[in-house]
């Protein structure tokens, strides 16, 4: 058990019953209850913040971390029906259905650019916009996927926070045109103000999706394990 | 264990903040948000949470027409990402004290004078709750308590950073006295000497080494030993003991909050700011001079907050989460 879940084991004793935060922020228990993008923004915040208190916690000065200046990772398909728990990945998804795709955009706590000084710091600090563009094509008919599928989240609430290290992107869909899909997707983190909004950006790919039902079945070891799959779009097919 | 439902909820509260923040935080008329019990007709609903969004000017009808007319305001929604929101008044300050600030805690003078002569003298071994300060700054904070550093286990001071920085220019190296040169500390006083902070990562908190001259013992005045750490929640009964108010008690009604602060001219977000106010209404939390202290819970004695600001009207101590301090300085907490 980690240093923050033995924290929180001892605060849950004195966890008080909040009226309202249970009206209004419904618990994932609800399972009657249709998963919505927030829903879904949620659990991943949860999962992510909960990997970096870790991370934080387990520190030390001889450990490499992250590198770079940020970095995107990407979730999803995700189909989600009341269910608590681990995120289970829907690569196949049948026409009418919704599902999402989350990214989380992690700026680097770790790498010291100058005492005490990180690319989180330096970034977060001045509260810049950013943007999360979805791109996909329809691999059955090599053609532009559709519209819901090649977006750009940017504009008013999109800025990051001072000393926020993580941010996550919700894209939700229906399932409209059968057929395989591959979506990339890229961010960028802009310039403060008009002038310079397209001065010296930071622009990268996700690279790293998490694949959790990698196939192991017949292969054995040289199949990856789930986890982390590089250099890789989210694939996922849509079926009449 | 932490049930997965509780931790959704904390992540919509989490999330809650972190939009209120990018929407209001930084209009010139609010100060801090966080998450708490809203009040009510003056009455703090212990019961409710809530998007707290404190102002300096509380406006409302004619006056707040007025101000977003101008451009000084804009109104605070009723509901934040599906939670009501409450608007409450807070002017904050980091709490040390300047030479004829006006920060002494007049409500408590009889036992602040008692509190003021033991701790604000000379002490070997020191422990938490005395009174210290940078050798480059005429004034004095609270030492907070015993740490070690995760890499070298070298026993260390943790303090807010306006207590043993307190200056944008300052280095690794600058001496700490004990204790603080408003209380008469001289270069004779020089016990530790500062090695890193947190405000790049936006937390209002620094250690300095323990040099050779005095120990440091893990023991707060008049409360006793530090029995480890814990994570605030609202409704937490908690204590301090500081060097300018003494042993006080608050509950905790705020959490997960952000504010924005002024440091030497510069202004900073702090971030993971715990909200603590009295248990009574007319009682003390704080004053100026305990920055620096650590907010322990009342039953357990386990720290959960390093003070670092507060308000006077209304009665409001500012804490930040200590465990994420603990985590950004790579330090360990001392626990009996």
């Amino acid at each position: 058990m980690g240093q923050r879940a033995a924290l929180a084991d001892l605060a849950d004793k004195r966890r008080p019953t909040l009226k309202s935060v249970q009206e209004t922020a419904p618990s994932m228990e609800t399972a009657a209850r249709p998963m919505t993008a927030d829903d879904v923004r949620a659990q991943v915040e949860a999962r992510v913040k909960s990997a970096y208190d870790e991370a934080m916690a387990r520190m030390s000065a001889e450990v490499a971390e992250p590198e770079g200046w940020w970095n995107l990772f990407a979730i999803g398909p995700l189909q989600i029906f009341g269910v608590p728990g681990p995120l289970p990945p829907h690569q196949v998804i049948k026409v009418g259905e919704t599902a999402f795709v989350a990214t989380v955009i992690v700026l680097n706590p770790f790498l010291i650019l100058a005492p005490g000084l990180t690319p989180l710091s330096v970034l977060s600090n001045f509260a810049l916009p950013y943007e999360v563009r979805y791109q996909t094509g329809n691999l059955t008919t090599w053609t532009l996927g559709p519209g819901a599928l090649n977006v750009v989240h940017s504009g008013a609430g999109l800025n990051l926070i001072p000393g926020q290290a993580f941010y996550v992107d919700i894209l939700s869909f229906t399932a409209n045109t059968p057929g395989l899909y591959e979506m990339n997707i890229s961010s960028r983190i802009l310039g403060a103000a008009p002038p310079f909004i397209n001065a010296p950006q930071f622009a990268g790919y996700a690279r790293q999706v998490v694949d959790l039902d990698a196939d192991t079945l017949f292969f054995g070891s040289s199949i990856p394990a789930p986890g982390f799959q590089f250099d890789q779009p989210i694939r996922f097919q849509v079926y009449p | 264990m932490t049930s997965p439902g509780d931790a959704l909820v904390r992540a919509r509260i989490r999330l809650a903040v972190n939009e209120a923040v990018r929407g209001y935080l930084f209009d010139p008329n609010v100060r801090m948000i966080d998450f708490g019990n809203p009040r009510r007709q003056g009455n703090l609903c212990e019961d409710e949470g809530a998007i707290r969004v404190h102002v300096r000017r509380k406006l409302a009808g004619a006056s707040l027409e007025s101000a977003v007319r101008a451009g000084d305001t804009v109104p605070i929604p009723k509901v934040i990402a599906g939670f009501q929101t409450d608007v409450t008044v807070g002017r904050y300050r980091p709490h040390f004290v300047f030479p004829g600030s006006s920060s002494r805690p007049a409500k408590v003078s009889p036992y602040w004078r008692r509190a003021r002569s033991s701790r604000a003298t000379r002490a070997d071994p020191m422990s938490g709750g005395i009174s210290i300060s940078d050798a480059a700054q005429y004034t004095y904070g609270t030492l907070g308590g015993l740490v070690f550093d995760r890499a070298t286990g070298a026993p260390m001071i943790l303090s807010n950073w306006h207590v043993l920085v307190g200056d944008w220019s300052q280095r690794p190296g600058l001496a700490i006295y004990q204790p603080g040169r408003l209380d008469g500390g001289v270069y004779t006083d020089s016990v530790a000497r500062y090695v890193r902070d947190a405000m790049a990562a936006n937390l209002d908190a620094a250690v300095a080494t323990v040099g050779n001259v005095r120990r440091l013992i893990n023991d707060q005045v008049d409360l006793g030993p530090v029995r480890g750490s814990m994570t605030a929640e609202i409704g937490m009964d908690v204590v301090k003991s500081g060097r300018a108010s003494g042993v006080t008690y608050g509950r905790v009604t705020g959490i997960e909050g952000s504010q924005r602060m002024q440091y030497a001219g510069v202004e900073r977000l702090i971030r993971n700011c715990v909200a603590i106010e009295p248990r009574e209404d007319g009682a003390q939390v704080s004053t100026g001079g305990d920055s620096g202290s650590l907010w322990l819970d009342a039953d357990s004695r386990r720290a959960v907050g390093l003070h670092f600001a507060g308000s006077d009207v209304p009665e409001r101590a500012l804490a930040i989460d200590l465990a994420t301090v603990l985590d950004v300085l790579q330090v360990q907490l001392a626990a009996a």
